[in-house]
Formats: C-alpha cells, sequence, structure tokens
C-alpha cells in the first residue's frame, strides 16, 4: 500500500525533474532535423560531385548521420517519457481512488499509461525521421509506417484491456448507484 | 557575471559559413587545388564536418540556452525575495 502523500510528492517532483528535460531534448532533436533536413540535404544535392571523398553518397551520408543522432536523443527522451507517465499514472490514481492506494493498481495505472506514452513518442519520432529515412531509401519508409501502425494498434490494445478493469468497476458502481435510486421512492411521493 | 552564449554564437557561425561558402567556390577551390584534391570532393567534406559540428553545437546551444533562462529565473526570484 502507498499513500496518498507519497504519490503526489513523487508525481510532482518527477514532473518538475522530467518535464524540462523533455522540452529540451524535443528542442534539441527540432535543431537537428531542421538542420538536416532545410540546410544541408539540399545543400549536399546542389553539388557537382555529391559523394563524400567518391566513397558514398553525400545525402544518404547526412541523412544516415541525422539518423544515428535522432535515435540519440529520442533514447534520451525515452527515459524522461516514461519517468512522466509514471507521475501522470500516479495523479490519475489519486484521482481514481479513496484512500491508500495498492501497489497493484499504482502499477497497472503505470503501465497503461507507458504505453501510451510510448506510441505518442513513436509517432513524434516517425515524424522527424520520415524525410530523413525516404532519403535514404524511399520504400523503406512505407514499411515502417505499416510496422508502426500495428505495433500502435498491439500497444494501444494493451493499454485499452489494463483499463478496461478500472472502468468495468466504475460501471459496477454505476449500476449499482442507479438500482439504489430506483428502489427509494421519490422525497415527494413519501410526502403525498 | 552574465555567462555569454559561445556555443549559440559559434553554432550561428557555423550555419552562415555553410550557407555562404558554397555560394563561393572558388575559396575551398583554392585550398582544394593546393591539397591536390576535387574542389567538389573538398565541398562535400566541408559539408560533412560542418554538419557534425551543427549537430553538436546545437545540444551544446540549448543546453546554454536553458542554463541561461534557470539562471535569469533563479536571478529574478533572489531579487524578489530580497
Amino acid at each position: 500500500m502507498v499513500t496518498r502523500e507519497e504519490i503526489y510528492t513523487e508525481s510532482r517532483r518527477e514532473i518538475v525533474d522530467s518535464l524540462p528535460k523533455i522540452i529540451v531534448e524535443i528542442v534539441i532533436a527540432f535543431l537537428i532535423w531542421l538542420f538536416a533536413v532545410y540546410i544541408f540535404i539540399p545543400l549536399a544535392g546542389s553539388l557537382g560531385d555529391p559523394t563524400f571523398l567518391g566513397l558514398i553518397g553525400l545525402q544518404p551520408l547526412i541523412s544516415g548521420i541525422v539518423i544515428i543522432a535522432l535515435i540519440i536523443v529520442f533514447l534520451a527522451i525515452l527515459k524522461e517519457i516514461i519517468d512522466v507517465t509514471n507521475a501522470v499514472a500516479g495523479y490519475a490514481t489519486l484521482a481514481f481512488s479513496k484512500g491508500e492506494v495498492s501497489d497493484d493498481k499504482l502499477e497497472r495505472y503505470q503501465t497503461g499509461f507507458r504505453l501510451i506514452g510510448y506510441v505518442l513518442l513513436a509517432v513524434v519520432a516517425y515524424l522527424f525521421f520520415l524525410p530523413l529515412i525516404a532519403g535514404v531509401l524511399g520504400v523503406l519508409a512505407g514499411v515502417v509506417l505499416v510496422l508502426l501502425v500495428i505495433w500502435a494498434i498491439i500497444v494501444l490494445f494493451q493499454a485499452g484491456r489494463i483499463f478496461s478493469v478500472e472502468i468495468e468497476q466504475k460501471a459496477v458502481e454505476f449500476s449499482k448507484r442507479v438500482e439504489k435510486l430506483k428502489e427509494t421512492p421519490p422525497a415527494e411521493e413519501k410526502k403525498t | 557575471m552574465r555567462p555569454f552564449p559561445i556555443f549559440t554564437v559559434l553554432l550561428l557561425l557555423v550555419i552562415t559559413l555553410v550557407v555562404f561558402v558554397p555560394h563561393f567556390p572558388h575559396l575551398v577551390g583554392a585550398v582544394a587545388g593546393g591539397a591536390g584534391v576535387d574542389p567538389d570532393r573538398a565541398l562535400a567534406a566541408f559539408i560533412v564536418v560542418m554538419f557534425i559540428a551543427a549537430i553538436i553545437l546545437s545540444v551544446l546551444a540549448v543546453r546554454e540556452i536553458y542554463g541561461l533562462v534557470c539562471w535569469q529565473v533563479s536571478g529574478e526570484r533572489g531579487l524578489k525575495r530580497t
């Protein structure tokens, strides 16, 4: 069992610690992407001999360097995303439960939010990688998109199953409340 | 003392060089001719080196700006307290 105060303090600390880091990392990724896509790749295409010392094409080389740099940045973001989703899960647990919270429930919420966070990050990462993958191998962008969609459906389905337990419990509570309201006659009828 | 954003200035310098140098190929041509390399290949190598420098400087510049913002915010908070 975890106390509400502990969850609140931990979630707050994680949000304050991780959110600025995520913003900084995304700005770094955006800046690298911006320079590569709008300055360096067009510049490489405009050269008479667009190869690096005659060994490799300049555009695929630059795309490859950016892909490696962005992978490193997104791995750093992933670490922070896990912390933030744990914090958001903590807040959600507090909002949808009364009194002390069981470790099992908190872990379930964390897993659900983490899976949603993974999908969001993957979508953002794909948008960053799209022009670069297309620069290296055009077909690869489509293949990656199809794989991403299938993976996202599976992961979101898993997340939905995690939350379905909670939704089911809430639905049962709600139906019980409605039944109680039906059983008790309205106050006005009693008076007459 | 207010920290000077050296990496941001260097990043701007790198981007400016990368944009301007290919427009004046004779600048690279002279160096490449001296080294016995084809000017286009020298320009390609210059672009790759500058690109790697731009990536490293982007990371450093963003962190530097974040540090400056933190420094400014903490300074203002300190002023408010006093």
